[in-house]
């Protein structure tokens, strides 16, 4: 993978993939942020502005400034310093989702994240499963009810030889949160990754 | 695409690519206040302050003088018991660590990705809210363990902080890079074996040294360099009783000033040291040196041994008696007996020997045990392993016994970093407890405790001494500890095994934890094999800073990043002997505060969002008077401080911080109570008529640790813990072992052991400096023009076998990774031993790559702490002391580090004023 | 010539354990610049037979010789000897940054100050003296190895640390004619007495072996 920004920054991945889906769409710089900004969460923590930057820094976005149509070798801040750039400019700023960037979304695709879980951990397919039913359902499920999944399992059985405790239900609510099938709004809830997983 | 016709005052509003607030400079000037002129040029009145040191942990007696609100000189203070008006470099250089321009002013948040190094500033309202909205989402999320917190050594810490928050959390982790690294196992292990108290003379319980008139006829340092980690009250009272007659012997790998001035040195090969204890105890046992009185009667060494289980029998098993007897062999009966508490005179045990019980099985004393098991130690092979000479050996054994009783050993950090941490630990107990030097004057050992263990820290995590308080952490959580199971010593300081937080974060199993709070310095400079920390700590959900400057930890990794105070900032309380010493702020700053407000100030956020635990914690009929509640302002925590010295120490339950205040310092006993409440203590009548004896399950110390079979069991030393045993530890069998025994370093420079590699044949140690504590005081132009790289240490030999010559800068390289130094030949150190100490570059830190700051010339990044090499079994140390490494010559210094004293220009104080700190401007 | 006092710093090598607290200490009390060392603190880098090898610490700063080179070389004035105390001084207002006295120094122990533009050094701390207290350095040391005061008073804590110590355990920096005060005490089972140039290197380590091989 050409950049560890999501692995580094897991509090910017929801806004990050956000900006990177539009930004496959959305080439106008200043189009994106206000699509974005309509989807914006507080807890995304930082702006789409911002969020822009982080993504030009790790080569998953390329910026590109145009002064009257022409590619200007700047930033939008240095257009402004810049006395040669005339007050009334046709100033436009292009965006454009890269290889690395592309890289990023097929990552960290929740289907394809899933998919991978499944496959990493076979052993605990029946918990991620019983796990998503719980959450698919229309008011969710609480903490409490899903840790009840894990104790019911086998898999949360002690070890047979050592009697120690191998895996804790924190374990599978997490990796299925970050694997992007389920999400918390106040209730566990199964993701459209998530319940398409379930359907299948 | 779209173009559209901007003015340009258009594009400005525009805002897109807003420009974060400034990066933090590591070499500009503060820009976030008006810095106002030093000192006014009419002669003023200048306050001198009595107060206490924090800047390492002897917490000396220090006068500060401060003149129109700005800290202007320091001085050791000269009514002081223990530094007696001394003060060493660090300390003295208090004033530039306070008024450091890069000091974390302001609650400070971050902008754009980790470790881009764009902060913009935020108030502490914001911080704290943000952060438990954070905290709080996570807690219902997923539960407790979501959270894990750590601390250090440096920086004026207030060591249980993170864990008492973690106790109202209710779950969780705690680490530290010290704990099982430091300390802890002495701490644990030798207080668990002789009932009394470690011999650490760094952290606080060894003060027989400071007596007056002491008796101390022989002392033997262990790896431990009071001349260089404590200085003005270790280092100075050291050096007083060697001036005045007192023998000492060093064991150290390193030439430090008491090794300088040793009557013997033992120059020993890093990590070797428990194939030397071996080696001495078989010695003292050979040559029947052994103290008979105490051995025999307040020791467990004659009680007879199962040998399936390797427990001391108890008189109900063979049927001789009740559960509360030993079993001894009678040799006035010639027959097994058992032995009611504390003895009984008409028996007269065999100490040595195997004997056949009445139902058949044979069972040997504990002493024989000991005796077969040592027997392989003979001088020669220690002298074979640890790299001296036999000869010296002997002749340091002897000093040390001609001391004995009024003799001791101390047993310092350097053994707690290597696998055979509990082992030395075990080792250097054993030692004096043969040699009978327990609470006889003199000795090392001695019962004078710090009313709340460890280390006499004030802030207390709920239920530490009350497993009934209601803001204990539960059982479960407590149990479900990273790492606990297999290394049941962690759990003696509520602890974590750092290696396997690491892999919990990595693999997720068996849970993830995903916030990091981290009260310390500079987790990058001084955690082992640092590159694989910071791997793992880049992958949380949110991590949080609490600290005075900025670090390796703010600028890598953090999210946010706390301000917390100075010592010259903070107020707190200090045992000085048998009086009680008070630290005075004398100066608040910016919006600073003592750290222990960081922790109130989330639970109470924690609480208004609906935690009950945290509702709880600020309760006083819940939280209860001995570990308060948790506090809303600096003053509710400063009654407490003045509460809890008044109630501990002074019998009165009326104090509070204006009490404690008028009239601190002051004597709370006598000297001559104090001194002589240890001796002989052990023989002091209960209420029951009885000897109140050792504190251990025995009774008797415990020399013979089969406590250790069921601390790995069950995770308590009597066998009454709940936890699941500690298998798969190193050695292969399954339980801790009674006795010491020798693990060669696993990577070893011995030609032939399986842990040789010619690629790194030569040994890594390292060693405190006088001028820093741990991470700290890198920053300040005073200790860092001193020492502005770290040396690498190489004796002549060496270096002209690697062919390098002094001044050269190096490259050091181990299996995990490698870094630099710069060459001093000295015949300081052995040949194939290296020497360098722990360091980083503050400097570095505002550059494009800040980790370099870490990296370039940091030690730590060679060191290990992954499974390739087997952790200790008790406490899970890794190895910081003992790695191999390979030594080359490097074209030049790492680009960007400072070197000539000018350099460090930009890090001059710049005084500012008493704004009240962080208090002034917040209060939950 | 005699002179009303001969006040100066005696240094117990035996105890001194390489700190460099009063190195710190000399600087925050007097404000020494960043690269001046006042008293500078040198370890004799460990010489002998590995492991059996000797070492030790060695403070140096003005020896307050009684046949100062300094004081004689000075054209202004400004390096001078107090009549009342004996002790050798610079007068700052005088300094013309000429730096003869600098150079006529033996040891080293006199710096430049940048940002004054004059000489400057130990100053035995006669601001604190003055008011009864004892210099910085000596307040502060570690191992209670440095002693101040009047050679030629018995009674003063420098007087009586030479007293109590062996003669064969007491040395001077070389001497050149120009007599130091300053005595070190270093008893021979710690380590010969190597100085030669010592006091003129700039790191904090002097090796010796080649000296005296």
């Amino acid at each position: 993978m050409g950049s560890n920004v999501i692995k580094h920054n897991p509090m910017l991945k929801q806004p990050i993939m956000l900006l990177l889906q539009l930004a496959s769409k959305i080439g106008d710089a200043r189009e994106l942020e206000a699509m974005a900004l309509q989807q914006w969460e507080p807890s995304f923590s930082q702006s789409p502005a911002t969020v822009m930057d982080v993504l030009k820094r790790a080569g998953a976005l390329e910026i590109s400034t145009f002064m009257n149509g022409e590619p200007y070798a700047g930033t939008l801040d240095d257009m402004q310093l810049d006395e040669s750039v005339p007050d009334d400019a046709e100033v436009s700023v292009q965006v454009q989702v890269t290889e690395t960037g592309a890289e990023l979304l097929a990552a960290y695709a929740p289907e394809h994240t899933l998919a991978q879980l499944f496959e990493e951990k076979p052993h605990y397919a029946e918990v991620f499963t019983g796990i998503l039913r719980q959450t698919a359902a229309p008011d969710g499920a609480t903490r409490e009810a899903l840790e009840a999944v894990v104790d019911a399992s086998p898999v949360s059985k002690p070890d047979a030889v050592t009697g120690q405790t191998k895996v804790y239900p924190q374990y599978f609510i997490d990796a299925l949160e970050t694997a992007g099938g389920i999400r918390w709004d106040g209730a566990w809830r199964a993701t459209e990754a998530g319940t398409a997983l379930l359907a299948s | 695409m779209a173009q559209t016709k901007i003015s340009r005052r258009g594009f400005v509003k525009l805002g897109m690519f807003a420009s974060a607030a400034a990066a933090m400079a590591g070499a500009a000037t503060s820009n976030l206040i008006e810095v106002q002129p030093a000192l006014a040029d009419e002669s003023s009145e200048t306050q001198k302050i009595r107060t206490i040191c924090r800047a390492c942990l002897n917490n000396c007696g220090i006068v500060a003088h401060v003149r129109d609100g700005r800290v202007v000189k320091l001085e050791g203070d000269p009514d002081d018991p223990m530094n007696k008006g001394a003060a060493c470099a660090k300390g003295l250089a208090g004033i530039q660590a306070l008024y450091n321009p890069n000091r974390i002013k302001y609650p400070m948040k971050r902008v754009g990705e980790r470790g881009s190094n764009q902060w913009e500033r935020i108030s502490w309202e914001q911080a704290i809210n943000e952060i438990a909205d954070v905290l709080w989402e996570w807690y219902q999320k997923e539960g407790p363990k979501s959270l894990v917190t750590s601390t250090g050594g440096g920086g004026n810490p207030q060591f249980f902080s993170p864990a008492r928050f973690l106790s109202v959390w209710g779950g969780g982790n705690f680490f530290e890079p010290g704990c099982a690294q430091c300390y802890l196992p002495r701490n644990h292990m030798e207080a668990a074996i002789n009932g009394t108290a470690d011999t650490s003379l760094a952290d606080g319980p060894v003060t027989e040294v400071y007596l007056p008139d002491c008796q101390t006829k022989t002392y033997v340092m262990w790896g431990v360099g009071p001349s260089t980690h404590g200085i003005g009250s270790t280092g100075r009272v050291v050096t007083e009783l060697r001036n005045n007659g007192m023998k000492t012997v060093v064991i150290d790998p390193r030439l430090t000033p008491d090794a300088a001035r040793a009557d013997v040195w033992l120059a020993i090969r890093p990590g070797t040291d428990v194939a030397l204890m071996l080696a001495w105890m078989r010695y003292i046992i050979e040559n029947d040196l052994w103290n008979k009185e105490f051995v025999t009667k307040w020791s467990n060494l004659p009680f007879l041994v199962n040998e399936e289980t390797r427990i001391t029998y108890r008189a109900d098993e063979l049927g001789l008696g009740s559960h509360d007897e030993y079993v001894v062999w009678d040799e006035n009966t010639n027959s097994a007996k058992a032995m009611p508490y504390p003895f009984d005179e008409t028996i007269s045990p065999a100490m040595f020997g195997s004997y056949t019980l009445p139902n058949g099985a044979t069972a040997r004393t504990a002493f024989q045990i000991m005796k077969e098991h040592v027997d392989e130690w003979t001088l020669e092979k220690a002298a074979e392993v640890c790299w001296l000479d036999a000869g010296e050996i002997e002749e340091a054994i002897k000093i040390y016994v001609e001391g004995c009783p009024n003799a001791g050993i101390s047993l310092g950090v350097a053994t707690d970093q290597a696998r055979n941490s509990a082992q030395a630990a075990q080792g250097d107990a054993v030692l004096d407890i043969l040699m009978g030097c327990v609470r006889t004057p003199g000795a090392i050992v001695q019962n004078r405790p710090c009313y709340v263990e460890p280390c006499n820290y004030v802030v207390q995590p709920f239920g530490l001494h009350h497993p009934d308080h209601p803001l204990k952490m539960p059982e479960a959580e407590a149990n479900a500890r990273l790492g606990y199971t297999e290394h049941k010593g962690l759990g003696h300081w509520l602890a974590s095994h750092i290696p396997t937080v690491l892999k919990a974060i990595e693999t997720g199993e068996p849970y993830r934890p995903r916030i990091w709070i981290e009260r310390s310095g500079n987790k990058l400079a001084m955690i082992g094999n640092a590159s694989r920390f910071y791997e793992a700590m880049m992958t949380t959900e949110l991590n949080v800073h609490m600290y005075m400057h900025w670090t390796t930890t703010s600028v890598c990794l953090a999210d946010y990043v706390l301000p917390t105070a100075e010592w010259l900032e903070t107020n707190y309380a200090q045992d000085r002997l048998n009086t009680y010493a008070i630290r005075r702020a004398c100066t608040q700053l910016y919006e600073a505060v003592d750290e222990c407000m960081h922790w109130s100030w989330l639970a109470a956020a924690l609480a208004e969002r609906g935690h009950q635990r945290a509702i709880d914690s600020f309760n006083p009929d819940i939280a209860g008077k001995f570990y308060g509640t948790y506090w809303r302002t600096y003053e509710e925590y400063m009654d407490y401080v003045g509460y809890f010295v008044g109630s501990f120490y002074y019998g009165t339950e009326d104090w509070d911080w204006a009490t404690f205040d008028a009239q601190a310092p002051s004597e709370y006993e006598t000297i001559e109570q104090y001194a002589q409440k240890s001796y002989d203590s052990h023989l002091e009548l209960g209420e029951d008529g009885k000897p109140v004896g050792f504190n251990t399950t025995s009774k008797r110390t415990e020399p013979y640790f089969d406590g250790n079979i069921l601390l790995g069991l069950t995770g308590a030393v009597d066998g009454s813990g709940s936890m699941e045993p500690a298998t798969a530890v190193f050695p292969a069998s399954d339980n801790y072992n009674p006795l010491p025994y020798y693990l060669e370093p696993f990577e070893s420079p011995v030609e032939g052991d399986p842990g040789y590699d010619a690629n790194y044949p030569y040994a890594l140690t390292q060693g405190r400096l006088p001028m820093f504590h741990h991470g700290t005081l890198r920053n300040t132009p005073w200790t860092r023009e001193l020492f502005p790289y770290p040396e690498t240490w190489i004796n002549p030999v060496t270096a002209a076998e690697i062919g390098v010559e002094d001044g050269d800068w190096l490259w050091l390289e181990s299996k995990r990774g490698k870094t630099q130094g710069r060459c001093r030949i000295t015949k300081s150190v052995a040949p194939k031993v290296i020497y360098q100490e722990r360091f980083w570059n503050p400097e570095l830190l505002d550059s494009d790559d800040p980790n370099r700051a870490w990296q370039v010339m940091n030690i730590n990044v060679l060191t290990q702490n992954n499974d390739e090499c087997p952790f200790n079994d008790v406490y899970g140390t890794y190895t910081l002391r003992g790695i191999q490494i390979n030594v080359t010559k490097a074209d030049s210094a790492p680009e960007g580090i400072w070197m000539d004293p000018k350099d460090f220009t930009p890090w001059l104080p710049e005084p500012s004023e008493n704004t009240g700190g962080g208090n002034a401007v917040y209060g939950a | 010539m005699p002179f009303m006092a001969r006040n100066c710093i005696v240094v117990n090598l035996d105890r001194c354990i390489g700190c460099w607290s009063c190195e710190v200490a000399c600087k925050l009390e007097n404000n020494v610049a960043l690269g001046e060392r006042w008293n500078k603190v040198v370890q004799v880098e460990p010489f002998g037979e590995f492991p059996h090898v000797s070492t030790y610490w060695l403070p140096t700063m003005c020896q307050q010789c009684e046949e100062s080179p300094c004081t004689h070389v000075c054209p202004t004035g400004a390096s001078y000897r107090d009549e009342q105390t004996g002790m050798v001084l610079v007068d700052k207002e005088k300094c013309i940054g000429c730096k003869y006295c600098m150079m006529a120094c033996p040891y080293g122990v006199r710096s430049w100050n940048e940002e004054q533009q004059v000489v400057e050094k130990c100053t035995l701390c006669n601001h604190l003296t003055a008011a009864g207290e004892l210099p910085a350095c000596v307040k502060n040391c570690c191992g209670t190895a440095r002693y101040y005061g009047d050679l030629d008073d018995p009674e003063s804590d420098a007087s009586k640390a030479l007293a109590e110590a062996a003669p064969e355990a007491v040395h001077h920096l070389p001497d050149v004619g120009n007599h130091p005060l300053t005595a070190y005490i270093l008893s021979p089972r710690f380590g010969e007495w190597r100085v030669d140039d010592l006091t003129q290197t700039t790191s904090k380590y002097v090796t010796t072996e080649g000296s005296v091989e």
